[in-house]
């Protein structure tokens, strides 16, 4: 709704949910404090490299920053960690 | 029905064809393709070409996703890479097709590489989602590297030239298209059976359980990542020279989730499957539009139901993977049962 506002309704909005996809990556698919944090710091981090390096590279960070976490910590920042059982 | 085979040397019976009937059925399926393009019509042609290079990128997805269980994503950005790599070449340097083709596949295969790196670390959804990762920065290297790939405005590709001749209608193309995808399930095909395609599918399994047992996964989920890749450049450079035009937005991430869909429906983890659900997906558009054609609803609603396509490809998915997990081709092979073991129930 608050996207919409800001924006305009139209059938192209599903590209925005792939970054909120990399949101939830990034905070842990289990945590809600995760999505907080996850959403603060990666709605920053597409701001400041719009802002800086220009708004086509916006997505770019974004998708670097989900490759990043993913090698760093594959289950987010407080996701719980998954213990793979034979 | 077949009950026993005895082979009377090491070549016999490592063949991949070794019955008798078989060898006959392979002959008709070869007499079949060779015929097929002086009896068609454009039309079918155009299909048939498109329906070969949907084959090929989905034995590729089908290494990786049916026998190493790697779920990825990113199959139209290594299409994309392949494709911009073969019209780089063939407008700047002009070389032969074969050579263009072969750089595609190298192309892709690097990038493969590289993006199968998180999946050291990465399994299942996440895993899937690093290959969006993928082909959401393919998408922007191919816009924004614009001195190479010329941008948005994409590249036009001159045909391929075979001795002089331009490759530039469906017929012509079919020759270099259906026996380059045939190449591929070859290797495919003989790919399984050995050492590496069986450490494969002992990835997909377990993998912890295949590193207990001696499989370096490092260097197998990479050279799957690489394998796969590979056919997908190579698919993806013969899109180049069918359509003759490339841009970024050629390679959606829809047609990366063609490609999965294609490999669900058509059957994980067998070669039949990989070309039933390439057939499949690529002919039920064409089936859907000639369905409302015959249906008397008047052109408003053909307008209406152009998102069909979409809905058809999310259900599809979905459907299949309720009632018949293990797709089409385990349809194909109950109903050989039937026939085989008639009057006996399956």
């Amino acid at each position: 709704i608050v996207v919409g506002s800001i924006g305009g309704i139209s059938s192209a909005m599903g590209v925005f949910g792939l970054s909120v996809l990399v949101v939830v990556i990034f905070g842990g698919l289990d945590s809600v404090l995760g999505a907080l944090v996850g959403g603060i710091i990666v709605g920053l981090v597409e701001a400041l490299t719009g802002f800086y390096l220009g708004g086509e590279y916006k997505i770019l960070a974004t998708f670097s920053l989900l490759v990043l976490i993913l090698m760093v910590r594959p289950y987010g920042l407080f996701g719980t960690h998954e213990i793979e059982r034979l | 029905m077949r009950i026993g085979s005895a082979k009377q040397s090491y070549a016999a019976d490592a063949a991949l064809f070794d019955s008798r009937t078989q060898q006959a059925w392979a002959g008709i399926l070869v007499l079949a393709l060779l015929a097929f393009p002086f009896m068609a019509s454009e039309y079918w042609l155009y299909l048939a070409c498109l329906v070969a290079i949907n084959i090929a990128s989905t034995t590729g997805l089908n290494i990786l996703t049916g026998y190493t269980g790697l779920v990825s994503l990113g199959q139209a950005a290594f299409m994309g890479l392949g494709a911009y790599t073969v019209a780089i070449l063939q407008t700047r340097y002009g070389s032969p097709f074969i050579v263009n083709l072969l750089a595609g596949g190298v192309v892709a295969m690097l990038a493969g590489v590289v993006v199968g790196l998180p999946s050291l670390r990465v399994k299942g959804l996440y895993l899937a989602i690093a290959t969006i990762a993928a082909g959401v920065i393919a998408h922007f290297v191919f816009s924004h590297f614009s001195s190479l790939t010329g941008g948005n405005g994409g590249l036009t590709v001159p045909p391929a030239q075979f001795f002089g001749q331009d490759l530039d209608n469906s017929f012509r193309l079919y020759w270099v298209i259906v026996p380059v995808t045939a190449l591929m399930l070859l290797g495919n095909a003989n790919l399984i059976r050995t050492r590496i395609g069986r450490a494969f599918i002992a990835i997909r399994d377990r993998d912890i359980s295949a590193e207990v047992l001696g499989i370096p996964l490092l260097q197998y989920k990479l050279l799957s990542f690489a394998i796969s890749s590979f056919y997908a450049g190579v698919a993806g450079g013969l899109f180049a020279y069918f359509f003759r035009v490339v841009t970024p937005e050629s390679f959606p991430l829809l047609m990366s989730i063609f490609f999965l869909a294609a490999v669900i429906v058509g059957g994980m983890g067998t070669i039949l499957g990989s070309v039933l659900g390439a057939v499949f997906m690529t002919l039920v558009p064409e089936v859907l539009k000639i369905v409302m054609a015959w249906l008397p609803l008047g052109d408003k609603a053909a307008l209406l139901l152009s998102p069909v396509r979409t809905i058809v490809f999310g259900l599809m998915i979905v459907l299949f993977l309720i009632f018949e997990p293990h797709g089409l081709a385990e349809v194909w092979r109950r109903i050989r049962r039937l026939f085989h073991l008639w009057p006996f129930r399956t």
